[in-house]
């Protein structure tokens, strides 16, 4: 009898939709208590004061008397409407050009042309600053060579953040812009000449409204980042005010009412952005991203167009690259040896055996990958079962949940950190009733959140590709769910899994903009050690470090398309 | 081999009925078929017997055993996907033996039912290929051997054929069936396509919007269609609305395009009845019509409007006076070669016993 019943209880247990919400429980909780429970807290912070329900902080925001915060967050759009353009300048043409020429070297160049992508946001903002600050390298060959007696520019300010920005956020127009050219059928092009169009009227009527997704795509992007981008304007600003950083700095002033409204005014913005572009992605047609279709690429005869794209294209390929071979080169400059000469002299190896022999250089880096390790594996496990129950599951309010999901992206991470200050710096049911603010495990905990979009997307992608068949078929041969899940789906997807999870294991291990708002003295991270040694003018182990990490991510990236066959431009 | 039946099934999705109050006995070792367009329900059938949906009303048995809440994987059916649905990361061999693994046989015993399995769909020697490096035909047979190797007690196939080519796939059918014929397996087989339907099955089940429209061998359901879609959708015929005159007997007399036909009308054979007055349809496949010299009973005057050779037979769309097509059908014959000109006016005849009546006048619905 009691066996009856467990039976039947364990075979209700296996109906669909049970077990849907078995498997649902867990991602909701921990979407709930990570996601959602700290910008619930963020957005009470901000409007309850003194024990009442009020909208002061709003009203002060918005106070025309004190512009302050009006101004940060007008000036916030206006660079980002700029990055948006600057972005699209190089990165359209760009695309075009390796994608629809072929001359020596085209893939060299096309593959060196994402490589400000294994620049960590602090490192790539600190090797401008050696190149192009006001005693950057490049700005004192030019007043050597010209006898100046002033420094020809000095990057800072907003030229200084556009210039960062153009320089890291150009990437997203060009791996779209280059996907899409890629994916365009030339027969459309042809088709159109056919009929007796004329080059300029091809492109105009034809390319460019094909090309307008992954256009709006990429500006959306850019906008986004730009939105959310901290270590330019906190390196280069100088006195000139974004939201992002206002948030960092109301929080070091121990004014957590205005960093909470701050917080709530630029997670409207990022949400609706994020909204923005769901909305446009769903009504997108991607009946033209037909599979197979061979492109062509013109080649270039004409030696007086030949060799001027070659020069181009090696000049741009040597601009690109000067950051990453000038930290390298820095990282050669023991401490102290740098200090009245114009350029630097001695070089050796000092800072990278250092790291070997100090154990409180060392320290940041065991601190980086220990808490990237810690994060990643929480967001390895979460990513398979939430992307599977978003992918595979039918079920009430997935739209909701899959918005909660891509939250944690589409948030700046100056935010994310406020909502956990805000949310865990009181005992929570979510923390096991402990306090998380200013202990060890804040920052695995936010690097967590802040990647679970990463890892989930690629799985989801992943999972995409796998047929449903694929899973009847196995349990119609008699497998149990465990069992065709384990033997069947995750061996496929398990390329899309690894390259999202070793992705945010080295953007973890690179992460500045969290850090910065919640580390301490005892998990302070790689991007917090490099801050601290250049406050102390100790560039050349702050190069070492930055080099360290640009090591790590370029290895991981091509480990991952190497083995995993995973495009860089899918882990966008 | 089990008798597997369905008692009253319904299923819906949302608002929309995918099956509607079916009852179906599909007997041992039968080759069935489901047979309807796309959309018709057919799918949605198979599915619930393997046990991937569960229907919202009515039972499903197999034998004596109520299956209708039993998860897919303890069914024991054998189902081939229509896109085959191969595990991509595991070989041949693997995939063939996921079945066995997953119900614990032995190493030995596995490695021996394999190898016969691969045999008997002719692809000994491939067990270590990799699913990518098969062609179509061959990724068919695996998933047929890996169906097969599990002893099921129904085996299901899912359009099977529909992702090859016009002559792997009569290859694929005449290998099918002779499997299924020598193992003796109840199979039901899904297909939008009526050849592969009246060729292969001992019973055919035609579906229309989710109703079982007519069940039958293949004579019956091309010879004597239960109504005007399965008239329609199994093989190529011409319907005209017609109006019963007179009965006598088993000869009815309808009225039809100005013209008066006389019918053969078994009502045992039909399994309906008429009277005068009543409104139904008038069919005839195009192989029963008659091309003759002069006019007479049961003829009518038309001109050949298209002719196309096809080496066996000629196949003639021609118009009547009236406006409406006419589709006829002559096999290849001495006799009527250059008889068959485009722009002629010719007289068709249309013989007694190869007319049919079909209900469907506005009157019966």
């Amino acid at each position: 009898m009691l066996n009856r019943l467990l039976k039947r209880g364990w075979d209700w247990f296996q109906t669909d939709r049970v077990f849907t919400w078995v498997l649902l429980l867990p991602v909701v909780a921990v979407l709930f208590s990570y996601v959602f429970y700290p910008e619930f807290r963020t957005l009470v912070e901000s409007v309850w004061v003194n024990g009442t329900f009020s909208l002061k902080n709003y009203r002060l925001f918005f106070n025309p008397e004190s512009l302050a915060n009006l101004e940060a967050l007008w000036n916030s759009v206006y660079i980002s409407i700029l990055s948006v353009f600057l972005s699209a300048l190089i990165g359209v043409p760009l695309a075009f050009i390796f994608n629809r020429y072929e001359f020596p070297g085209r893939r060299f160049f096309a593959s060196a042309a994402i490589m400000p992508i294994v620049l960590p946001s602090l490192v790539g903002v600190m090797s401008f600053l050696f190149l192009y600050g006001e005693s950057g390298l490049v700005t004192r060959s030019i007043q050597d060579l010209f006898g100046l007696e002033e420094p020809p520019f000095k990057l800072s300010g907003v030229s200084g953040i556009l210039l960062v920005h153009a320089y890291t956020m150009y990437v997203y127009f060009y791996m779209t812009v280059s996907s899409a050219v890629r994916g365009l059928n030339p027969a459309l092009e042809e088709a159109a000449t056919n009929l007796g169009a004329g080059s300029w009227t091809v492109f105009r009527r034809v390319t460019l409204p094909l090309l307008t997704p992954a256009l709006v795509a990429a500006s959306l992007l850019v906008f986004m980042t730009s939105m959310a981008s901290f270590s330019a304007p906190f390196l280069l600003a100088g006195g000139f005010r974004v939201l992002s950083l206002q948030i960092y700095f109301s929080k070091i002033n121990g004014n957590l009412d205005m960093a909470a409204t701050q917080s709530v005014i630029l997670s409207v913005i990022s949400i609706s952005f994020l909204l923005l572009m769901r909305w446009y992605q769903g009504r997108r047609d991607y009946r033209m991203m037909e599979k197979g279709v061979g492109t062509h690429r013109r080649e270039v005869r004409n030696p007086w167009v030949k060799w001027p794209l070659v020069a181009t294209g090696v000049f741009g390929v040597i601009i690109l690259l000067l950051p990453h071979a000038t930290l390298f080169l820095l990282s050669l400059v023991p401490e102290g040896t740098w200090t009245y000469q114009t350029y630097p002299t001695t070089f050796s190896f000092e800072n990278y055996i250092l790291l070997m022999k100090d154990p409180t250089i060392w320290e940041p880096v065991r601190n980086s990958l220990l808490m990237a390790t810690v994060a990643t594996a929480g967001n390895f496990l979460f990513g398979i079962f939430a992307s599977y129950v978003l992918v595979k599951r039918r079920f009430r309010g997935k739209n909701l949940l899959d918005i909660l999901v891509m939250l944690p992206w589409a948030l700046p991470a100056t935010v994310v950190a406020m909502n956990m200050i805000l949310a865990f710096n009181v005992p929570t049911p979510f923390t096991f009733g402990h306090v998380l603010v200013g202990t060890f495990w804040i920052l695995p905990l936010a690097y967590f959140i802040r990647h679970i979009p990463l890892v989930v997307r690629s799985t989801n992608a992943a999972l995409e590709q796998l047929d449903d068949s694929l899973e009847e078929a196995a349990r119609n041969l008699g497998a149990r769910w465990t069992t065709t899940f384990r033997r069947v789906i995750l061996p496929v997807i398990m390329p899309g899994i690894m390259a999202g999870t070793l992705l945010a294991f080295v953007t973890a291990v690179g992460e500045f903009v969290s850090s910065v708002m919640l580390y301490t003295i005892d998990n302070r991270p790689i991007s917090i050690e490099i801050m601290n040694q250049l406050r102390m003018f100790n560039l050349g182990q702050a190069a070492a470090y930055a080099v360290y990490q640009i090591i790590l991510i370029a290895g991981v990236l091509w480990i991952s398309q190497r083995f995993f066959g995973v495009k860089a431009q899918n882990t966008l | 081999m089990s008798r597997v039946r369905l008692q009253n099934v319904s299923k819906t999705f949302g608002t929309t009925t995918a099956v509607k109050e079916l009852n179906l006995t599909i007997r041992e070792g039968e080759f069935f078929t489901f047979l309807g367009p796309s959309g018709c329900g057919k799918t949605t059938t198979l599915r619930m017997i393997a046990g991937f949906y569960y229907p919202a009303e009515g039972r499903i048995w197999f034998d004596n055993r109520d299956v209708t809440e039993v998860p897919p994987q303890k069914r024991n059916t054998g189902m081939v996907f229509q896109n085959y649905a191969l595990f991509p990361h595991m070989t041949v061999h693997e995939n063939v033996a996921f079945g066995l693994e997953v119900r614990k046989i032995s190493k030995k015993e596995i490695r021996e039912r394999v190898k016969k399995a691969l045999e008997q769909v002719r692809l000994a020697g491939y067990s270590d290929r990799r699913i990518a490096q098969l062609s179509g035909g061959q990724q068919q047979r695996v998933a047929l051997a890996r169906s097969l190797v599990i002893r099921p007690g129904i085996l299901l196939l899912d359009e099977p054929l529909s992702n090859l080519d016009a002559r792997l796939r009569d290859e694929m059918r005449s290998e099918i069936l002779s499997l299924q014929r020598s193992l003796g397996i109840t199979t039901i087989y899904v297909t939008h396509d009526q050849t592969e339907a009246l060729s292969m099955s001992d019973r055919i089940a035609v579906f229309n919007q989710g109703v079982c429209q007519q069940v039958g061998t293949p004579e019956e359901v091309y010879n004597a269609p239960r109504n005007a879609f399965v008239a329609s959708f199994v093989g190529e015929t011409n319907l005209f609305p017609a109006t019963v005159a007179q009965v006598s007997g088993e000869t009815v007399t309808v009225q039809s395009k100005d013209h008066t036909f006389r019918i053969r009308h078994k009502q045992e054979e039909s399994g309906f009845s008429v009277e005068p007055g009543n409104r139904l349809f008038l069919t005839i496949r195009p192989e029963g019509v008659d091309l003759v010299p002069e006019a007479g009973e049961n003829t009518l005057s038309a001109k050949m409007e298209l002719v196309q050779f096809m080496g066996t037979s000629f196949h003639c769309a021609a118009r009547l006076e009236d406006g409406t097509p006419l589709k006829a059908m002559f096999v290849n014959r001495p006799d009527l070669m250059g008889r068959l000109r485009e722009g002629d006016r010719v007289i068709f005849r249309f013989p007694e016993d190869r007319l049919r009546l079909i209900p469907g006048g506005d009157d019966r619905a």
